[in-house]
């Protein structure tokens, strides 16, 4: 098996991390293993980050540039960062595949700022509600259901 | 100034040591990732875009929409020597990488509890670090501090994403929390590992005291949150709690059992410590902070007294070889900075 960091030397060395009960492993030769070790390569961490999603096998666009810094597809696998906010756009697919194995989970559900406005904040009580009302059906407790949708409703219309 | 004066007035509010749980939790540290959504980050802006988000942020400051945050001045990372960028990433106001690149900037509080790095990683790098176990404490001063901002720049935030950063391992809340702990008596008996290697199944991070790759000198560890997606802030801070309680009663544990099973053999290697911190003429880092952990342990235990707790913070940042090279006011070699080491110990172990 090749390094998944540089793709060029065989792997020596197996990492193996856990996330929410989730057991990644990377595999890398001995030079990228030592890189990542050093406490000065705060890059190589990322580097590996990068190395551990599977990118699977479709084709990079070459040609692809992010419109926000220029950032292409192939500096994002290299180096496993973002140049703007832009990119989260520009790469959703490839954003939700690092995302989802870097994190475990794909969905914001922390603090909104005050720049993303009312809407935002609305859409994530609408989700609450919803998922509140969700289990009251399924609990049978029809009186706080009726209440929840009562103020669903209530949200829909502002 | 004497030194004795220069060290006192370089204490930061977390090395004070007085808040909870501080025989064993030296510090709490909650760090935010925030992006001006107008700019690319900091790694792919042009240079004049980096000084329009400085001047931005500085003329934020100057306004007076960060007035209630008691910051003095706003530090220019090309403006300062080595020395003292080095002096600030030692006492954790700034990271190694702000101090090493040559653009950047810091916004520091009076009592350095609230640091805000410009450029870094991220356009905004939001922290407020604690003395003792005070996770949810930072966590909610760095939020005020947040808001004062978020008050005067659009943020990068998607509703699905939340805070878009520059490496996916901060998206989501950004958010970073940290605990520094003393943990001598899990060394010592031989169940740090077991510990440690528990405690990251569960989530979250365990490394030396600078952070990611750094080894961990003095037995002190720091612990952290992994995951920054997902989950609440709230949630985060208390899952880190939660950990670190445990973490906490169990060195309390160890520490009754080592002092209890063979207290010649502890104190013996306590005073042997002191001893040589006393007397050593040369010491490194590694050898200090090893020595002192001992001695801090020596101290939480009653083994020895009449010196001030706090020497464990104070070594942990003035032994480092930025902090040396800014009370001694010179460049110094690293045998050079040995030898200044164990002068500043022995005159800290006199007091």
């Amino acid at each position: 098996m090749l390094c998944q960091n540089c793709g060029e030397r065989e792997a020596r060395i197996s990492i193996t991390q856990i996330v929410n009960n989730k057991k990644t492993e990377i595999h890398l030769c001995h030079q990228c293993a030592q890189q990542s070790g050093q406490a000065d390569s705060v890059f190589a961490l990322h580097k590996m980050l990068a190395g551990m999603v599977d990118w699977g096998s479709d084709s990079v666009d070459k040609g692809k540039s992010c419109p926000g810094c220029g950032l292409t597809e192939v500096e994002l696998r290299q180096n496993g960062r973002f140049g703007c906010g832009q990119c989260y756009q520009t790469w959703a697919t490839l954003v939700n595949t690092i995302i989802g194995r870097v994190q475990g989970r794909t969905a914001h559900t922390g603090k909104i700022p005050r720049s993303a406005g009312e809407r935002a904040r609305a859409q994530r009580e609408m989700g609450e509600l919803k998922e509140k009302l969700q289990v009251a059906i399924r609990e049978e407790r029809f009186e706080d259901a009726a209440r929840l949708r009562d103020r669903i409703r209530g949200l829909q219309k502002d | 100034m004497s030194l004795d004066n220069i060290l006192k007035q370089s204490l930061s509010r977390w090395m004070t040591g007085d808040g909870p749980n501080n025989s064993v939790a030296i510090s709490s540290r909650v760090r935010l990732a925030r992006n001006l959504a107008e700019y690319p980050f900091p790694g792919r802006a042009s240079p004049s875009q980096l000084e329009e988000v400085e001047q931005k942020v500085r003329r934020w400051w100057n306004t007076g929409g960060l007035e209630s945050l008691g910051i003095t001045d706003y530090i220019s990372i090309k403006d300062i020597p080595e020395n003292e960028r080095l002096a600030l990433a030692d006492k954790h106001l700034i990271s190694p990488k702000l101090a090493r690149q040559g653009y950047g900037g810091v916004l520091v509080n009076k009592d350095e509890s609230v640091s805000v790095m410009v450029n870094e990683e991220d356009h905004l790098r939001i922290q407020s670090l604690m003395s003792g176990s005070q996770l949810r404490e930072a966590w909610n001063l760095a939020s005020q501090v947040d808001d004062l901002f978020d008050a005067g720049f659009c943020y990068a935030w998607s509703s699905q994403t939340g805070y878009l950063t520059c490496c996916p391992t901060n998206v989501g809340t950004g958010m970073r929390a940290s605990i520094m702990l003393h943990l001598p008596g899990l060394a010592f008996s031989g169940q740090l590992a077991l510990v440690l290697g528990t405690i990251s199944k569960v989530g979250v991070m365990v490394r030396g005291m600078f952070g990611e790759g750094s080894e961990a000198q003095g037995n002190v560890y720091q612990i952290s949150n992994q995951i920054t997606l997902g989950q609440r802030e709230e949630d985060i801070i208390e899952a880190l709690n939660r950990v670190t309680d445990q973490v906490i009663c169990q060195e309390l544990d160890a520490r009754q059992k080592l002092a209890g099973t063979d207290n010649l053999a502890l104190s013996d290697r306590v005073w042997r410590a002191y001893g040589i911190l006393a007397n050593a003429r040369v010491i490194t880092s590694t050898e200090a902070m090893e020595y002192v952990s001992l001695l801090r342990l020596g101290l939480d235990l009653n083994i020895l007294e009449g010196l001030n707790p706090r020497i464990l913070q104070e070594l942990l940042v003035f032994a480092q070889p930025g902090y040396l090279q800014k009370i001694y006011n010179q460049v110094l070699s690293p045998r050079q900075r040995d030898v200044k080491r164990a002068e500043l110990i022995r005159e800290l172990v006199k007091k």
